[in-house]
């Protein structure tokens, strides 16, 4: 009887056993595109690989770049891309994605070298673009905006001005004007705080060393003149330094505002539907 | 002329009503950390140096150090440490420029008013390092102000 009741409840699993396989390549794929869809890019590109092996397929392969794109793993994204041939119906989107990840990944002069002899509007667009970042020499203000739709030329236009004209500040000015009046080269690059602490730390030890000698307590007037000297001429040197910075930070603020400008704006290039 | 002195004194001294302790904060919870700052307890006292002028700096951030900062703490509100800037200002440049270097960042820090204007490291203090003030545009690599730089 105790034989019966366990070969029962052995049995009776199989009722509820699976009927159809986890690991059809229909529910991979779903699995996969679930990730895609949910920015899970690294596995579903694992996902999409499973099936890659068991059959060829061009969208899957232009999904798996999208990923590596989206990741940031440009290396990858660029052969991917590059491995879509000429019949896939996917060329002209791979080729488009090409160059933006070569865009993404900093590789201006290839861009540059690539898309020079093409005419498309999108691939001008990202040539005229390319230059905004590199030192190469700007195309004239109207041919440069020519490219773009209207309602962003005036945007575009700003980068330009920009990039031709950066609102830098002088070293030179700032030095001259800390060794006029210290601190002041300071308070033109912006920095008040620092300016004013300057011009009170060189006058009160000038202050200092003058009322030393006035009294004469020569060594400590020597003393006093010392650090105020070191005071003075390091603040002109501060000034100096700290226009270089500042630019840097025109540099830094200018390529951050394009970029972010850019990425909002899909580089002017279509949106991909595979994305959402 | 006379009062010119009595003025900044006084300057200095209310200034530092700007930054008193208000009422709410000195019954809130304090996030102290009582372990000793590895970097701070594993100073560099050695003498070595290849000239000179660098011998003349070590020499006198090593007494600095020994006597001074050792006993009175950690306190500088820099990564580098004023000291350890002046240091690395010499190795970078020459002491005579490393000296320019280290008396405007001593001005910078006695600045009031540089809450924001730093990238920070991890303990919250300012992160500004020497190569950034070499005069060598090359070696600049701006980080924006209160990003945290977690190469410290």
């Amino acid at each position: 009887m105790k034989k019966i009741f366990l070969l029962f409840f052995f049995l009776n699993s199989f009722a509820h056993s699976q009927t159809s396989t986890l690991h059809a390549s229909e529910n991979i794929r779903k699995f996969a595109d679930h990730l895609f869809s949910e920015k899970d890019f690294l596995r579903s590109v694992s996902e999409y690989e499973k099936l890659l092996r068991i059959e060829h397929n061009d969208t899957l392969e232009f999904k798996i770049a999208l990923a590596y794109q989206s990741i940031e793993n440009n290396e990858l994204a660029l052969e991917k891309f590059s491995g879509i041939k000429y019949e896939s119906v996917f060329y002209n989107e791979s080729e488009k994605e090409y160059y933006k990840t070569l865009f993404q990944s900093g590789k201006y002069e290839e861009l540059q070298n690539n898309l020079s002899k093409k005419d498309e509007k999108g691939f001008q667009r990202l040539l005229y673009l390319s230059y905004l970042f590199t030192s190469s020499e700007l195309p004239d203000q109207k041919n440069f905006s020519e490219p773009f739709p209207l309602t962003e030329r005036e945007n575009i236009l700003n980068f330009y001005k920009q990039k031709k004209e950066p609102p830098y500040k002088s070293s030179l000015f700032s030095g001259l004007m800390s060794a006029v009046l210290p601190g002041s080269g300071k308070i033109y690059l912006g920095e008040i705080g620092d300016g004013i602490t300057a011009f009170l730390a060189a006058s009160l030890f000038t202050f200092l060393s003058y009322d030393n000698f006035s009294h004469d307590h020569n060594f400590r007037g020597w003393l006093f003149a010392g650090l105020g000297f070191f005071f003075y001429t390091g603040n002109i040197y501060g000034s100096v330094t700290a226009a270089h910075i500042y630019n840097a930070k025109v540099d830094y603020e200018y390529n951050a505002n394009l970029r972010e400008y850019l990425q909002n704006k899909n580089y002017f290039l279509p949106p991909n539907d595979f994305i959402k | 002329m006379k009062y010119v002195f009595t003025i900044i004194s006084l300057f200095i001294l209310l200034s530092m009503n700007l930054y008193a302790q208000s009422d709410w904060e000195k019954w809130g919870k304090a996030e102290n950390d009582y372990k000793i700052n590895e970097n701070f307890r594993n100073r560099d006292y050695s003498f070595e140096s290849d000239n000179p002028g660098k011998f003349i700096i070590k020499s006198l951030v090593n007494g600095y150090w020994f006597f001074i900062s050792d006993v009175d703490g950690d306190n500088c509100p820099f990564r580098p440490s004023c000291s350890a800037f002046l240091l690395d200002a010499a190795k970078e440049t020459n002491i005579f420029q490393g000296s320019l270097m280290f008396f405007d960042r001593f001005t910078r820090d006695l600045n009031i008013f540089k809450q924001g204007k730093y990238p920070r490291v991890k303990s919250g203090r300012y992160y500004d390092p020497a190569y950034l003030y070499t005069l060598s545009k090359r070696k600049i690599d701006y980080i924006p102000a209160n990003e945290i730089v977690t190469s410290e």
